[in-house]
């Protein structure tokens, strides 16, 4: 029973990774289990599990993309687990399977490592804490002479034990964090690397997939300026993330003819600049965002010719950087051959009805880009509409969204417009990032979430270098103007969104799980070293840093096991306190007993000491000791019964007191 | 060298009396009550604990390979646990006395009904604590004080001393497994084993002439030495008159269907066999509800009757 809830509990963490099959398949068949067991059945018959075992494994290999990754991995442990329990006899299997559930939290905990599963993961330890106790007694049961049932209603002494156990051991477990030597580099590979499942924004564009991000409202990073009073004003938070330069028709792509420097090129600040530290949620891709436009390139990282930030990826990578803007400045005052043609390229035959409208704008203005930027920003202004539920396009989906649907999200009109240009005769590209922000006032950072995922375009004016252009603020002001959250219904609908206690709330969740993913999960062997040297042990030597976490550890359980071992003394034994009740009456009548005197020996001398009781103080002390020492076969409640009467006798035992006591 | 190291072994020997007194004095048979103290308890991993310890090990090359600082935490807090297991199975033991032992005797070949009363010095949480170190392991539950119930085999008549027993406990989690020898300084006193084919009992008419003829016509019940105390009216004058010693009639003897149970009785049989058939008939007639006298080579023994007289016929076949 406390097995199966167990196993329960180290499923439902990993509900958000697992096939929905495998779940479908996996927690009724161990609901059913617990239910048998419940109900007196033994474990299944082995046809069945080899059955079961066959299938599980067959339909794992035949899902997954690879037997070895890590779905695969967890998918497999939680169907063997299951499989475990639906054949555990004894209590030595029960054990193993509440042993291992700690692993599948484990599994769960290589997907997602925030506060809120990490704080589930330590209640899952209380359970199997619990249930290792319950399956002490279980054993206990049939043996004992007072049989202690495991019931529901023994689970308060479990549980105390379990959480004060909990209470010592997570000082230890920080501790250890801190301290415990750790790998600079991996063992063995990541099992896998591109992370799948929930993913921001990608390397390629392709219409109507940001829209899908709309309606995610987690954070993709968070930002602290340094000086947070003076943040950039709304229309001026553009994240930028990757810039697109080809197109063929369908998607937008990244061209990798441009590759970063560690120097980047020169942006001339012509405002205001910005140092920032940027932490991003997710382990990061390739790519950086960055506030358009970054001066400088990050420590450690690269900076394309069109400022596109690149840097080490996989779940090892830094997550955060810092970094230097200005919005607004000027690049590229000059446009090398090499980019020009790639800023102008167009899919041959493709869209031709909007290759027809750009070549026509040419002819009217000419070289005047500002009248054919203006032209295209009115007709998208005139007859459009932003939404984030577009209608689906077809082949030549800027033709159809120009001319036919018209209703878009950011990209169809980031990318029509810079289709149109180039068309023109305008060398133009996409860039793709964050537009936006919310600030948290409780934290003094900024919030950019996967909703504020934004597209928009760049064109390049001689002697201006690269302007950016936002056609969806043409439609749609009110987008970039409020973010994400001021458009839609997509993010905090209703009153709860507006209600202030709420969005206090938020924010405090939200400083809560950033620093969490700052100072526990960001942390490294390079801040490990840092942390020791800052506590002066000195350079991150691993057999001393090894030395020291012992100590350390050993400091912490000590300590704990002298808080656990003070526990109250129980009164003595009821013989004791009736004999020290008459030792109490004889020392006021003078005789004080020495402690090597036994009863024997201390009441003649009482009694010769004190003539007048003599006979009462012989005979009380003949019953206590026939009680104490010679009863052999006296059964407890004769037992009971003489105690009582020798109690009586001695409170009746009356002995005058004496001022000149003999204190020997 | 060999000297050397018979000498070394001499003072580690020397050194662990003076300082380790749990390893070699505990050995030894000690007076009740006993108190558990730290210092005689042992504590070891349990095979599931062992386990444990190695699903650790597995979790913590994983996160730190992964820098997955979540796991990491999780391991820790398990490994926390684990360590903490020894410390808690000791204090499951610690200040738990064994305050009396006692067993209700009984004959050889049976199984003494051992009772042990613990009682704990301090407040603690409802343990489970076993004993071994005899045939069949027992649990009981420890609170305040609690009584367990442990079977032993008698294997032969007189004191018993108790044998070694093992107090031991693995709670909280069963990862780790404490102990402590409790050896009470105590005998059980155990019954000659009856003879298993019931011999008559040396009625009246059957056995050898039982009654002490003193005189003509007079058939005494039988005659002992004068001791102090004795009424005069009881002193056989005439007897007495012709051995020269002061006589005494024994009160209430024959006439009434007494027995006299002989130690020359059962002279055919070897020692053991004679002391198993006296134990037979005194059995026998306690549980016909006879009176009896028993006549051993040491002392005599009644004539009386009731349980209380059977046991101290049976104690004294015991210690025969």
């Amino acid at each position: 029973m406390a097995t199966g809830v167990t196993l329960l509990a180290a499923l439902a963490l990993n509900t958000k990774w697992l096939p929905i099959w495998l779940m479908g398949a996996l927690l009724p068949l161990a609901t059913l289990a617990i239910v048998a067991r419940w109900r007196g059945a033994g474990p299944l018959p082995t046809f069945w599990r080899i059955l079961l075992l066959v299938g599980a494994c067959a339909a794992i290999a035949a899902t997954q993309p690879s037997v070895f990754g890590r779905e695969a991995g967890a998918a497999l442990l939680a169907s063997m687990l299951v499989l475990k329990y639906l054949e555990t006899s004894g209590v030595r299997d029960a054990r193993l399977v509440v042993m291992v559930s700690n692993f599948l939290a484990m599994a769960a905990f290589l997907r997602d490592q925030s506060f809120e599963q990490t704080s589930l993961a330590f209640a899952l330890v209380v359970l199997v804490l619990v249930a290792l106790q319950w399956l002490r007694t279980d054993r206990m049961a049939p043996l004992a002479n007072a049989a202690p049932q495991p019931s529901l209603r023994e689970w308060r002494a479990p549980l105390r034990e379990a959480l004060l156990t909990m209470a010592v051991v997570i000082p230890f477990a920080l501790a250890s964090f801190l301290l415990f030597p750790r790998l600079a580099t991996p063992l063995w590979g990541s099992l896998d690397d591109k992370p799948r499942g929930k993913v921001g924004i990608d390397d390629e564009l392709e219409l109507g997939a940001l829209s899908g991000l709309a309606l995610d409202d987690s954070p993709a990073f968070r930002v602290r300026f340094d000086n947070d009073a003076a943040a950039p004003p709304p229309a001026e938070r553009y994240w930028r993330g990757l810039v697109l330069w080809s197109f063929d028709g369908r998607v937008w792509a990244g061209s990798r003819r441009f590759p970063g420097t560690r120097a980047g090129p020169d942006v001339i600040a012509e405002g205001q600049r910005y140092d920032y530290e940027i932490a991003l949620v997710e382990a990061p891709r390739i790519w950086r965002f960055a506030l358009d436009a970054p001066l400088t390139t990050p420590a450690g990282m690269l900076r394309g010719v069109d400022l596109q930030i690149t840097g080490p990826a996989g779940p090892r990578a830094e997550r955060s950087y810092r970094a230097t803007s200005a919005t607004r400045y000027r690049l590229n005052s000059e446009l090398p051959f090499a980019l020009r043609r790639a800023a102008l390229q167009l899919p041959s035959g493709s869209n031709p009805s909007a290759v027809r409208l750009g070549e026509k704008w040419r002819m009217q203005h000419g070289a005047d880009v500002d009248a054919i930027v203006q032209e295209s920003l009115e007709m998208i202004r005139a007859g459009f509409l932003y939404s984030l539920d577009p209608p689906p396009l077809g082949r030549q989906a800027i033709d159809e969204f120009l001319f036919s649907t018209r209703i878009g999200f950011c990209e169809h009109f980031a990318s029509s417009f810079v289709f149109l240009m180039r068309a023109a005769g305008i060398p133009a590209r996409i860039v793709t990032g964050y537009q936006g922000g919310e600030r948290n006032s409780v934290g003094k950072y900024w919030i950019v979430r996967q909703s504020d995922a934004h597209a928009w375009a760049e064109i390049w004016i001689a002697g201006r270098g690269w302007q950016r252009v936002d056609p969806t603020a043409a439609v749609a002001p009110e987008r970039v103007l409020r973010g994400s959250s001021g458009f839609g219904e997509g993010t905090d609908a209703g009153w709860l969104g507006k209600s202030a206690w709420w969005s206090g709330l938020r924010d405090r969740a939200d400083l809560l799980g950033t620093w969490w993913q700052q100072a526990v999960v960001g942390f490294d062997s390079l801040r490990q070293a840092n942390l020791l040297q800052r506590l002066g042990a000195g350079e991150a030597n691993r057999m001393r840093h090894a030395l020291l976490w012992l100590a350390l550890m050993m400091a912490t359980l000590g300590f704990a096991a002298l808080l656990m071992s003070i526990r109250r003394r129980l009164p003595a034994s009821p013989w004791i306190v009736v004999y020290r009740e008459f030792a109490a009456k004889l020392a006021g009548g003078g005789v004080q007993r020495k402690s090597t005197e036994g009863p024997a020996e201390f009441s003649e001398r009482a009694a010769t000491t004190l003539p007048d009781q003599a006979s009462e103080i012989r005979r009380i002390a003949q019953e206590f000791i026939a009680l104490r020492y010679a009863s052999e076969h006296t059964v407890e409640s004769e037992r009971a019964r003489r105690l009582e009467i020798l109690r009586r006798r001695v409170r009746a035992l009356k002995v005058a007191r004496r001022r000149d006591a003999i204190v020997s | 060298m060999r000297g050397r190291i018979a000498q070394w072994r001499e003072s580690g020997q020397r050194f662990a009396e003076r300082r380790l007194p749990a390893l070699t004095r505990h050995r030894q048979p000690e007076p009740l009550p006993i108190l558990l103290h730290r210092r005689r308890i042992y504590v070891l991993p349990t095979r599931f604990g062992l386990y444990a310890g190695g699903l650790l090990l597995v979790m913590l090359l994983g996160a730190l390979n992964f820098n997955n600082n979540a796991a990491l935490l999780l391991t820790f807090a398990l490994t926390g646990v684990l360590a903490l297991s020894p410390l808690r199975a000791v204090q499951a033991l610690e200040r738990v006395v064994l305050e009396r032992a006692e067993a209700e005797p009984v004959h050889a070949d049976d199984m003494i009904e051992l009772r042990l009363h613990f009682r704990s010095e301090i407040a603690r949480q409802r343990v489970g604590l076993e004993i071994a170190g005899i045939s069949t392991p027992v649990r009981f539950d420890l609170l305040t004080a609690a009584d367990a119930l442990v079977n032993l085999p008698a294997e032969r008549r007189g004191w018993v001393p108790l044998p070694w027993l093992s107090l031991s406990s693995d709670a909280p989690f069963g990862m780790f497994r404490a102990w402590s020898v409790l050896r009470p300084l105590q005998d059980v006193l155990v019954w000659p084993r009856p003879e298993p084919t019931a011999a008559p009992l040396p009625d009246r008419g059957t056995g050898v002439a039982r009654h002490v003829r003193i005189a003509e016509g007079e058939d005494w019940q039988g005659l002992r030495d004068y001791r102090p105390g004795d009424p005069p009216r009881r002193v056989a004058w005439k007897a007495s008159a012709r051995t020269e010693r002061l006589l005494v009639r024994e009160p209430g003897l024959p006439a009434d269907g007494s027995l006299d149970l002989r130690w020359e009785d059962a002279a055919a049989l070897p020692f053991e066999q004679r002391i198993s058939r006296l134990t037979r008939w005194v059995v026998d007639a306690a549980a016909a509800g006879r009176r009896y006298r028993l006549q051993l080579p040491t002392e005599v023994l009644g004539p009386a009757s009731g349980i209380e007289f059977r046991n101290r016929c049976l104690r004294a076949l015991a210690l025969l």
